[in-house]
């Protein structure tokens, strides 16, 4: 071995005893650099290489395993002693102990509520198997971008699983409604069509029977259905169901599975009740788009290359059927990112907004902490000074601030019990589904919780527990110092970090609020008051010609005007506020011209006639078909102020024919009303065109009743009417359009409220920390208060001095928190309706509402020193 | 007083060891390592670090004292402290070996004494 190695060993083997054991090391340099230059002079002389490194590992392990053994000792050594005497320091006074622990266990509660809202809907993977392989694929419009989708065709369907077999495999399916019959009451349950290959993509098995096979879904085949674990468990949980009947619009299928719970497809909000085969009569069929098109991709296959390979198919489609495909691409979503995408921005603003108000609590209790601990300067100084050492005053300290975060933690965590439910009423329906059907406890939650608590503690533990170690070892020494300099100066960091997160989080809240307002003041289009609104369909093949579901509808409305107390009466087979949903491609006798391939879309609303009138929307010009249509008449259509606009820019569209490429009859448009629009952000007005109920019957309609003002005409007789017609018929989604229009909102609305009311408890607890504070400085400043007065100052002069030093901390506060707010406005950007993130006049309220809490909270501590007596402050001295 | 109380505590091992080689006279921290591996045939292999927190702590008890210049050694390089063993040490060490002769007599008619089968 070379004397240069030997030098390098040697040099490591001295740096590892005095990185590991500084102490021994300063004390024994000279001596211990002599033993190991003779050490190792041996093991060049004898063994070489192998024998110097034996020496280095050996003493690297010691070293580790003494220091393991020291730390273990510092941590837990007197732990005991140190936790009993927290408890008794924090029971001597009760009421700052109480406050601590209720505010840490408010700011725990409220991030543990949202915590579990994030962990139903973005952190609980899909109930599927290898849920990040499954890909669900959309067709979009080239030109409005890709979030311009919609769902596919027959064709495509067909055309991606020929083409894009060896990558994946795929399957599709479709949404319907059908009721149960054969019950007490009907029950319409959701159903989705899927095709055989549905399950096994998702790799999920029944626990009864089998799925669906390629004979099920073969035209022509026997009926058969699978049923969800609550459907299964609704209809009696029967272990022996498989292979029995079941009544599904009144003709007979046969049970062959049962699904387990927790196992939802499609991921919405009402997850059916129960699945049956895709059956698909025309395969070439390419101009409805109705299926949901899924993919498992195969081992090692990338989405890029998945992707790549669907763009080349969605091309070949374009060319070789411009007239469906034109200017239509492919897009591809993994599943997962589709599901929970709508989510994740709202509810990592709830988090983040909630993790704010945790570390103002925060900032609150370290400030307590502080103010305590100075007051125990002699105290921990006299420690010191009979020989603890200050890691054990640091240690002492942060048993007290641990306990105080641990009974808040553990009391946050059952008022979840009580904040759950509150939280939850605001929350948007993807986010509160379930919301608390887990239970209260689950691990991820309770990990949380601890996380959240030690983290807590640490940060207003630590602080001030350095500050007062510091402080208290210069009282043992030199007695002087009293309440630190550095301790003041750490009080007020922290009064001004408490005020710059409160203003990002009112900054968020008010952009938040005025996108609300905005909202709201927007025009729907429709009158909303006084309409009750229920969702009904009829089935059967009694029910598979038109002109029975147009005359059943027809009955029921007129017998829901006759009601008395009934303005009017209609019904759609969508209501407002829905979006689009399905369109259709059509062309225009005289409207702009248009390439062949590229024919514009439009969504169609099946209407009966009186629904302008009863939902009150405007007519602008023409006249809506009335009673007189029907399906041997000549077709008509009314159209949408956006569809009169987009698609006849310059002439009266009243007159002129449009064609719907799905069924090739040219329509008469009649009139064009005005827009209804839909909610969310951004709120949409599609382009629509509505047909008489008559000439496109629908079996499921949404029914719409107005009642007179005054009038209380009960839901019960106007489902009465609908089962008088039809006693099969079920009845669902009762409701108002009030609460339609509410529930749409609530994505908006429920995030700004729960961001309005955790403002608010930011600012209360930042409004305790300025009084706090500033109580504290006017208790420090009490003797210069009195001088001053003595020496003539008005008593007004002492409450300006206050207001002014506590404006001080919140304008360097605000500051920063300025820079935080407009950090985040661009967060919140795709929340925001028609105000900019940078919004000056929700910044300029913040300030000023921020100023307005500053001076109130200061101003009870100013007039305390507004009152004090010269004559006592001299006295004391 | 003080340090007669702690000289009645127990030795660990490597205290021990390094007492007994202080026993038959002076020597440096790399003596002491040599001489307790060459005794115990390499079973015993005192790391740089143990081997000075050792001596920290006989030092402390007052059970080894550092020895004044002694110049025998010519190897050169920085100089070396020496080490002597002081009369609290040689009781100690005395001490220590007599417990150990009782548990090693003990420990020998338990287990290595011949068997009586009944």
């Amino acid at each position: 071995m070379s004397r240069g190695t030997s030098g390098v060993l040697e040099c490591i083997h001295g740096s590892a005893i005095r990185v590991l054991a500084p102490n021994l090391w300063r004390r024994r340099e000279a001596d211990l650099q002599a033993t190991l230059a003779d050490l190792h002079a041996e093991a060049r002389s004898k063994g070489g290489l192998a024998a110097a490194i034996t020496l280095v590992m050996r003493e690297c392990r010691v070293l580790v395993t003494e220091l393991l053994r020291a730390c273990r000792q510092a941590i837990i050594g007197g732990l005991g002693s140190d936790l009993r005497y927290a408890i008794r320091v924090l029971l001597q006074r009760p009421g700052a102990t109480a406050v601590m622990v209720l505010t840490m266990a408010l700011g725990i509660a409220v991030n543990v509520t949202v915590f579990r809202a994030v962990q139903q809907a973005i952190l609980q993977p899909l109930p599927f198997d290898e849920p990040e392989r499954i890909a669900i694929l959309w067709d979009y419009d080239l030109e409005r971008g890709r979030n311009a989708v919609g769902i596919s065709t027959a064709l495509a369907f067909d055309t991606y699983r020929n083409g894009g077999g060896a990558l994946a495999e795929f399957a599709a399916s479709r949404n319907g409604t059908l009721t149960l019959t054969g019950l007490e009451r009907p029950l319409s349950p959701l159903k989705t069509f899927m095709t055989p290959s549905l399950h096994a993509l998702f790799g999920v098995a029944p626990i009864l029977g089998r799925t669906f096979t390629s004979e099920d879904a073969a035209l022509g085949a026997a009926p058969v259905a699978m049923l969800s674990h609550e459907l299964w468990q609704q209809l009696g949980g029967d272990p022996s169901i498989v292979g029995q009947p079941l009544e599904l619009d009144g003709a007979d299928s046969t049970i062959v599975g049962v699904m387990p719970a927790g196992f939802r497809f499609p991921l919405g909000n009402n997850p059916p009740l129960l699945w049956a085969p895709l059956q698909v009569e025309d395969w070439s069929e390419r101009n409805t788009r109705n299926l949901f098109v899924f993919a498992r991709l195969n081992e090692h296959i990338s989405y890029e290359q998945f992707g790549s390979a669907m763009d080349e198919l969605g091309a070949s489609l374009a060319a070789t059927y411009p007239d469906s495909f034109g200017g239509r691409g492919v897009r591809v979503d993994a599943l997962q990112d589709r599901a929970f995408g709508p989510a994740r921005v709202p509810l990592l603003v709830l988090m983040g907004a909630v993790g704010f108000v945790l570390l103002i609590a925060c900032v609150n209790i370290a400030n307590m902490q502080l103010a305590r601990a100075l007051g125990r300067t002699r105290e921990l100084g006299l420690r010191i000074a009979i020989g603890a050492s200050q890691t054990r005053i640091v240690r002492q300290l942060m048993v007290e601030a641990l306990l105080v975060a641990t009974a808040g933690g553990g009391l946050g965590l059952l008022a979840v019990l009580w904040t759950g439910p509150f939280v939850d009423r605001f929350m948007p329906p993807w986010a509160s589904n379930e919301f608390y059907s887990t239970g209260l406890a689950n691990t991820q939650v309770v990990i949380f919780t601890a996380f959240a608590t030690i983290g807590t503690a640490l940060i207003f533990g630590l602080a001030p527990a350095l500050a007062v170690a510091r402080g208290a070892r210069n009282d043992a020494t030199m007695r002087t110092s009293t309440e630190g300099r550095t301790g003041r100066r750490l009080r007020r960091g922290l009064t001004i970090a408490e005020v710059a997160i409160s203003l990002v989080l009112l900054a968020g809240t008010g952009l938040m609020v005025r996108s609300l307002v905005s909202l709201r003041a927007l025009d729907p289009g429709i009158t909303t008051e006084r309409l009750t609104v229920m969702r009904t369909g009829v089935r059967g093949d009694e029910y598979s010609v038109p002109e029975r579901r147009a005359a059943h509808y027809r009955d029921v409305v007129a017998r829901l005007n006759e009601l008395p107390g009934v303005e009017s009466a209609t019904a759609g087979d969508r209501l407002p506020p829905t979006g689009l949903g399905a369109s259709v491609a059509f062309t225009v006798s005289n409207g702009a011209a248009v390439d062949h391939g590229h024919e514009p879309r439009i969504g169609i609303r099946s209407v009966t006639p009186g629904y302008f009138a009863t939902l009150k929307i405007e007519v602008i010009s023409g006249i809506p078909f009335g009673h007189e249509t029907d399906l041997a008449g000549e077709p008509v259509a009314v159209i949408n102020e956006t569809a009169r606009r987009r698609f006849w820019p310059e002439a009266d569209p009243v007159g002129s024919t449009i064609t719907l490429l799905d069924d090739a009859t040219p329509r008469r448009i009649v009139a064009v009303v005005g827009d209804v629009r839909t909610w969310g952000v951004p709120p949409e007005t599609p382009p629509m065109l509505f047909l008489p109920h008559e000439q496109r019957a629908a079996a499921t309609m949404t029914l719409a009743v107005r009642t007179e003002p005054g009038a209380a005409v009960s839901v019960e007789a106007m489902q009465k009417i609908i089962l008088d017609a039809e006693p099969r018929s079920p009845i669902y989604n009762v409701t108002t359009m009030d609460q339609r229009i509410e529930d749409a909102n609530r994505s908006v609305t429920g995030i700004a409220e729960l961001l309005g009311w955790f403002a608010m408890l930011a600012l209360a607890l930042v409004t305790i920390g300025i009084y706090a504070i500033m109580s504290q400085t006017v208790r420090e400043r009490f003797r210069e208060f009195g001088i001053r007065m003595a020496l003539g100052a008005p008593a007004k002069s002492m409450l300006r001095l206050v207001v002014r030093d506590a404006l001080r901390i919140a304008a360097w506060g605000s500051a920063v928190g300025l820079v935080g707010a407009l950090t985040l406005g661009r967060v919140l950007t795709g929340l925001l309706y028609d105000v900019a993130p940078h919004d000056p006049v929700t910044m300029g309220a913040v300030l000023l509402g921020m100023a307005a809490v500053v001076v109130t909270a200061s101003a009870v501590p100013g007039l305390r020193a507004a009152r004090t007596n010269p004559a006592d402050t001299l006295r004391q001295d | 007083m003080v340090a007669s109380e702690q000289s009645q505590a127990p030795l660990g091992p490597h205290l021990f060891e390094i007492l007994l080689v202080l026993a038959d006279g002076s020597a440096h921290g790399y003596g002491i390592v040599g001489a307790i591996r060459e005794r115990t045939g390499s079973r015993v292999v005192l790391s740089t670090s143990t081997l000075y927190r050792g001596i920290e702590r006989l030092l402390a008890r007052g059970l080894i004292a550092e020895a004044d210049g002694n110049a025998e050694d010519s190897s050169g390089g920085p100089p070396r402290k020496y080490y002597r063993l002081t009369s609290i040490g040689r009781s100690a060490a005395e001490q220590e070996a007599r417990r150990l002769r009782e548990v090693a007599a003990a420990a020998e008619a338990r287990f290595l004494a011949p068997r009586s089968s009944r």
